[in-house]
């Protein structure tokens, strides 16, 4: 760590109003570009980001491996994009249905912070593009009616098309852990006929 | 609801875009049927797969052309390659990092808020308004300024055009009042004997020929000559040629000239008559009238 780092951290801690002036104007500048994906959240997403600089300086985190300029701005960035992911969709709760034993908290093994994000990019590397298409569709929100529109498909074919993805993935998972890769669907629900005859049409 | 429309209906319930009488119904199978909860349990592992993306830390890694920590590099361009989220995120850590190394990137002012929007967006459409109604108000005044300018000016052509269409109308007149003379029988026409001007010099030599009425004048030539061939031209007082006529054969038949109605204007005039002598035009006698 330069020297001058080491003093602009301790400056900075002790409230200097110029370094204080220095480091906010790295976080703006920093940040910039996030803005218009932050929209309404700017303002709460640049004080997030003030207070995480603050606080990985209080904790003596930067350790002068970069520049201490170079360090803020990627602490900025990892933030900014950390909450414009938060801003996503996300599934909807579903406490009334979920019972001990089935929700989303009772399959630790299946939690993506407990999973290795590289396996789940390989599952996702395995899975068709249409595929992905239509489910990124669905993580974005949209109806099945919507997806139909957008996609210029019979709202039964595209509910039947996506169940097939969600197998593909699943099965996909299953291969890649060791386990046996199945058809990817659950056990316990035999095909009807009429769903075995509309998946076979309309697979892809 | 049976199984297969319920467990097809599974991702919609998830991110909420089920209509209530749908949703309810769906929910109210999921909670009677265990088969379909662990098709749920599947559908939630198929959402975080398909909604997986590459790590905010390795996006970074990469855009400071740093190789991605704990995830395969083909791996990972190969899922930038077909993620258009993850690709735009990339973009914008490339951009952070490009303020970073040039202070010379000029960064416009942050976004304002959707409240200070709207207030803005209200100030600068009363400002557009106010422009639009201020452009408006300056078209009329410069055109009334043009009007009240150019008015004068087209009411003197117009007073000019309505004199001389009065000429106009009184040449008509007076034209065709002269045809419907030359159609009528001529009684009365004056005769006059014209003389040479130097033969009556000191005396008024001047033939008074009214402008109005048919006249024939008699000439009375005075020069012996031996030329047959003689030129006539009627000169008015400027000296402008006003008629001529060549190549006259001097015989009985050149004796008069006779000038209908209005064939003249009010003014004085000369008759000269010349012969042509080896080829060159010789002046000869001179007759001066007078039309009032």
């Amino acid at each position: 760590m330069g020297t001058d780092d080491r003093e602009m951290v301790a400056l900075f801690l002790q409230g200097d109003t110029e370094a204080v002036g220095t480091v906010d104007g790295w976080i703006s500048r920093a940040a910039w570009p996030y803005q218009r994906r932050l929209a309404d959240h700017w303002d709460d997403v640049l004080q997030d980001v003030r207070l995480e600089v603050t606080r990985l300086l209080g904790q003596g985190k930067f350790r002068g491996e970069s520049s201490l300029r170079t360090y803020l701005w990627r602490v900025v960035s990892h933030t900014c994009l950390d909450q414009i992911r938060a801003l996503k969709w996300k599934w909807v709760d579903l406490e009334e249905v979920d019972q001990p034993g089935s929700g989303p908290e009772s399959v630790p093994a299946s939690s993506a912070r407990q999973e290795d994000k590289d396996l789940l990019l390989r599952v996702l590397d395995r899975v068709p593009p249409d595929c992905r298409e239509m489910w990124r569709m669905i993580v974005a929100g949209l109806s099945y009616r919507e997806m139909g529109l957008r996609l210029s498909v019979a709202e039964g074919t595209l509910r039947v098309r996506v169940l097939r993805c969600r197998e593909r993935a699943v099965a996909a998972r299953r291969e890649l852990l060791g386990g046996p890769p199945g058809n990817g669907r659950n056990n316990g629900v035999k095909n009807s006929p009429k769903r075995s005859e509309r998946a076979n049409t309309d697979d892809m | 609801m049976i199984c297969d429309q319920a467990i097809e209906r599974l991702p919609w319930l998830l991110n909420g875009s089920l209509e209530a009488a749908e949703r309810e119904e769906v929910q109210g199978h999921l909670t009677t049927c265990a088969a379909c909860r662990e098709a749920l349990a599947e559908t939630r592992e198929a959402w975080k797969i398909f909604g997986q993306h590459l790590p905010s830390e390795t996006l970074i890694a990469m855009a400071y052309g740093e190789p991605p920590e704990g995830i395969d590099s083909a791996l990972a361009e190969r899922h930038l390659a077909s993620c258009p989220e993850c690709a735009a995120e990339l973009e914008l850590a490339r951009m952070s990092r490009r303020l970073e190394e040039d202070d010379r990137i000029a960064t416009f002012p942050v976004k304002p808020s959707r409240e200070t929007g709207k207030e803005y967006r209200g100030w600068r459409n009363a400002a557009l308004a106010a422009g639009l109604a201020g452009l408006v108000a300056f078209s009329g005044w410069f055109q009334a300024a043009q009007r009240s300018h150019l008015v004068p000016g087209l009411e003197a052509r117009n007073h000019t055009i309505q004199q001389e269409q009065a000429k106009l109308e009184a040449g008509v007149k007076e034209m065709r009042d002269q045809m419907a003379q030359l159609t009528q029988p001529q009684i009365n026409t004056p005769i006059p004997d014209l003389h040479p001007d130097e033969i009556t010099r000191g005396e008024s030599a001047e033939i008074l020929i009214p402008a109005n009425r048919a006249v024939t004048l008699a000439l009375q030539p005075s020069h012996e000559t031996t030329a047959t061939e003689r030129n006539v031209a009627l000169l008015d007082e400027s000296g402008r040629t006003v008629w001529q006529q060549s190549g006259l054969r001097l015989d009985d038949t050149l004796r008069e000239f006779t000038f209908t109605t209005g064939l003249l204007k009010p003014g004085r005039y000369t008759i000269q008559l010349s012969t042509v002598e080896n080829g060159q035009p010789v002046p000869r006698e001179r007759y001066s009238i007078r039309v009032q």
